[in-house]
């Protein structure tokens, strides 16, 4: 077989991309582990919430128990509370563990997937499986850990009696991002081109 | 899975196509090596048509071969009976 282009990446540049997607997802995975146990050796949590429109942009907002704070940082405000039952401080995090597992997932399965670009064989009959996970990785940190970290918001906000009809705060169940959407079909397309290259690449197979 | 599903396809089509390759090396003196360098083909597909492990080949590699062999297609390869 001829090739008429030379490759996008050189082999030196593929092996240091692979060894950084394996950096990165022991990484996420050390993240995903610790931070859980982190979170039940302190006494509260904090979560993302949503000021209703009437409420003062000093932030002192009205009814919030003794040691809670409402935190402005970076576009988004932050509910931070002293004190929260166990259950709860593991939800807090919740959404920052189910991220951290994604990109260690999607970084493991990169990985792979260059692994075998790097050996000469793209079409791996495996690569379209990792790109699958990939796919799903995406949809999951992208999201399911948004939703995962409203339903930790609104449970929070239970927990300390704030979700009344004239409580400070607006509840947010489902906040949609269009990006991880289309980053998924690009990734589940990238995975059928993979497949149908395998099945390619498998007639070719023994061909001289 | 691969292989299974090679033999799987072996099964379904088998062939009886021989390779006459080593014969013909061996009576010009030549070596495999020295044929890949000449085709312009690798010693690991040369390889695999002369151990009867191809499964197809292109005009052109067969082209190449029977120049460099001074041979036709039907000296390198035969059907062998199917008894």
């Amino acid at each position: 077989m001829t090739t008429t282009s030379r490759p996008l990446l050189s082999r030196r540049s593929t092996n240091l991309a692979i060894w950084c997607l394996l950096a990165l997802a022991a990484g996420a995975l050390i993240v995903a582990v610790v931070l859980p146990l982190h979170r039940l050796t302190v006494p509260g949590g904090s979560v993302p919430v949503t000021l209703t429109p009437d409420v003062d942009q000093t932030f002192d907002v009205p009814g919030l128990p003794r040691g809670a704070s409402v935190i402005p940082a970076d576009g988004v405000t932050t509910l931070d509370v002293f004190s929260l039952p166990a259950g709860l401080r593991l939800l807090t995090v919740a959404p920052t563990v189910l991220g951290a597992l994604a990109v260690a997932a999607a970084g493991w399965w990169l990985a792979g997937v260059l692994r075998t670009v790097s050996a000469g064989r793209p079409f791996d009959a495996r690569n379209p499986a990792r790109l699958r996970g990939v796919a799903a990785a995406v949809l999951a940190g992208g999201v399911v850990a948004p939703v995962v970290g409203n339903v930790a918001s609104t449970a929070v906000l239970a927990h300390l009696d704030l979700t009344g009809p004239d409580g400070p705060f607006t509840l947010v169940l489902l906040e949609l991002s269009l990006a991880p959407l289309l980053f998924t079909l690009v990734v589940l397309a990238a995975a059928e081109a993979f497949r149908r290259g395998a099945a390619l690449a498998d007639d070719a197979d023994g061909l001289v | 899975m691969r292989a299974a599903a090679r033999a799987a396809d072996t099964e379904e089509r088998p062939h009886r196509v021989r390779c006459h390759l080593e014969d013909l090396l061996e009576t010009r003196g030549m070596t495999l090596t020295d044929l890949a360098d000449r085709v312009g083909v690798s010693v690991v597909n040369l390889s695999v048509l002369k151990n009867d492990r191809a499964r197809a080949v292109r005009f052109s590699t067969l082209t190449a071969i029977c120049d460099v062999l001074d041979c036709q297609p039907g000296d390198v390869f035969s059907v062998t009976s199917g008894t």
